[in-house]
């Protein structure tokens, strides 16, 4: 795949998913505001009943700002929810097409992917702003050079693992007619273990070593603590590494599934 | 350019019986069954020769082309496009190779085609010049100008097709399959795609594979046809010859003297043929070959005949009975 049919691909699936601007609203603002206002509420009632300032290591407005940040790195990694178009697409046969194309299919997805993180910056723009004015979560935020590279760097990394994570589930639609479930199943999971529920502080620290070696939390819960400072500079250097070892993995299961899925494949539909 | 040998496949299914128990159970154990859909097929195809692959539905001819497009792995059996094999997936063999689905869109359907060219001149490298002429050419034979910057989903059947064939040969390959590209079209569009056909392979010379069920598609575009059953050849020739090997009758039929009252009698008729048609005015048989001398004469002594004439069997009815009919060889 050249860089020119890269940008071409990531410049029409931007023009399609803007043109949905109803969706793109209504979606933007459920998105944010129903999980923002829950935790709002339930770590207000935990806090004035465990009456101490700091839990976890977040006092309540800390608390906050995690949650903030959590939803608008979310949106960063997760990008739109095109990814369960694969399955789709190998469900109904339009797979077929892009076999017949001369180009590779895994980088047409990360093309197209790509291409929805340009929506969820204008809702990051948007959202980070109003979340500013409310709750200042700038001020949470290190803007050292340093400190801005790591945290972009964390978020690419996030996305590329969120993206290469969803392949071998979606592969699974070459054998099972609906994948939904399993979406559903691993959305759960990787939101309870990725710090998007509760912070991982939260869990006994035993747990959290555990954590500290599955993929789970590079999606969600590094990059936020590297893009607030939390992160010492060796635990930001090993983040990286975990990560990036995790999409070989998963890199490599997706290439032994999608190849054992691919001659199942029966291009159903014509 | 095409060459096949042997190929075969074989599908699992899964059976599930009907209704809620039948569902309950396939969550528990599913049973599968294989199903032959072609079996050890050999042919060839060379450059500027437009095929006509015809069948049931069912007997295989789609996934022929589906295992030439690289699209499924074959269970066994060898085949060669323009000495690739097509399953291996080899982006010098997909620039050349295109494939019209005339059941599944390939275009994007929320774009309007001029970006969906766009697009695919990025996916096949096709330089600006030579697009350019490709693209005013198709459009203008296939009358389409004005549509191309109308979202896809927003066009009519007829014109989406059209828009497919364009999108299929931008890139001039030089082996097409035409999968069923006229199905559902009406009368006036079916012409058209099928004089657009025709005119494009007799500048081009692509080798061209077409399934249709449409009769009329091949008797215009193949002067060879390629007939299956049950996922087997049997028969693979010029469509002329069909008449000559298959049909074992001729049509004899003679027109009668007005002024009669009663239809002739069928009991007598019936020694000479299958009576087809029987009235005041006319009689028609199915009269075996080598008999229609004979029988012609039989007509003209004995009923007051004022017109005969001796006629070929419909090639469309003698491959549907080829198709359908297991032995239909005489």
């Amino acid at each position: 795949m050249t860089p020119r049919l890269f940008l071409t691909v990531l410049s029409m699936e931007m023009r399609l998913a803007f043109s949905y601007r109803f969706d793109f609203w209504v979606s933007t603002i459920l998105g944010f505001v129903l999980p923002v206002a829950l935790s709002l509420f339930i770590w207000q009632a935990i806090f004035s009943e465990s009456g101490s300032e700091v839990i976890a290591g977040y006092t309540y407005s800390g608390m906050i700002v995690y949650y903030i940040l959590v939803w608008l790195v979310g949106q960063f990694v997760q990008g739109g929810e095109d990814l369960t178009d694969i399955s789709d697409e190998i469900y109904d046969g339009s797979l077929t097409k892009y076999i017949l194309y001369p180009m590779s299919y895994f980088l047409f997805k990360y093309a197209s992917h790509l291409s929805h993180i340009a929506i969820s910056f204008v809702q990051v723009l948007v959202f980070g702003t109003l979340a500013h004015l409310f709750f200042g979560i700038l001020n949470d935020i290190s803007f050292t050079p340093a400190a801005l590279l790591a945290g972009v760097m964390a978020l690419m990394m996030a996305n590329f693992l969120h993206f290469v994570l969803a392949w071998p589930l979606e592969a699974v639609a070459f054998w099972q007619d609906n994948v939904w479930s399993l979406h559903a199943m691993t959305r759960f999971l990787s939101y309870f273990l990725g710090g998007v529920f509760v912070p991982l502080a939260v869990f006994p620290e035993g747990m959290r070593e555990v954590l500290r070696w599955l993929p789970f939390e590079y999606l969600y819960s590094f990059p936020v603590r590297v893009i607030t400072g939390e992160t010492t500079s060796v635990e930001t250097l090993r983040g990286f590494i975990v990560c990036a070892v995790w999409i070989v993995i998963v890199g490599i299961i997706t290439r032994i599934v999608w190849a054992r899925g691919d001659r199942q494949y029966t291009g159903v539909g014509i | 350019m095409i060459t096949v040998s042997r190929l075969s496949k074989t599908f699992h299914l899964h059976r599930k019986e009907p209704g809620l128990w039948g569902s309950m159970k396939s969550l528990v154990a599913r049973r599968t069954i294989e199903k032959r859909a072609v079996n050890e097929v050999s042919f060839s195809v060379g450059e500027g020769e437009i095929v006509g692959l015809l069948g049931a539905n069912g007997a295989g001819k789609t996934t022929v082309v589906k295992m030439l497009a690289g699209i499924i792995h074959p269970s066994s059996g060898e085949a060669s496009v323009l000495g690739y094999k097509p399953w291996e997936r080899d982006n010098r063999l997909r620039r050349q190779i295109a494939l019209i689905m005339g059941q599944k869109a390939q275009l994007w359907w929320d774009l309007p085609a001029a970006d969906c060219f766009l697009l695919l001149r990025e996916i096949y490298r096709i330089d600006r010049k030579r697009y350019e002429e490709n693209l005013e050419r198709l459009s203008a034979v296939l009358g389409v100008r004005d549509l191309l910057t109308t979202q896809v989903r927003r066009l009519s059947l007829g014109e989406r097709m059209k828009m497919e064939l364009i999108a299929a040969l931008l890139h001039d390959p030089r082996v097409v399959y035409l999968d069923e590209p006229t199905i559902g079209l009406d009368i006036s569009a079916q012409r058209s795609i099928r004089e657009f056909v025709q005119s494009y392979q007799r500048e081009h010379r692509p080798a061209v594979i077409l399934t249709s069920h449409y009769m009329a598609d091949i008797e215009h575009l193949c002067r060879r046809i390629i007939i299956l059953r049950e996922g087997g050849i049997v028969f693979d020739g010029q469509l002329k010859d069909v008449v000559d090997r298959f049909a074992s009758t001729k049509i004899v039929a003679v027109r009668l003297q007005e002024g009669a009252t009663t239809a002739p009698d069928t009991g007598g008729l019936d020694k000479l043929g299958e009576v087809i048609a029987c009235s005041r005015e006319e009689v028609r048989l199915h009269v075996p070959r080598a008999e229609v001398a004979a029988a012609s004469a039989h007509l003209m002594s004995t009923l007051p005949v004022i017109d005969l004439s001796i006629e070929e069997e419909d090639v469309g009815t003698i491959i549907e009975n080829i198709m359908t009919k297991p032995g239909g060889e005489s």
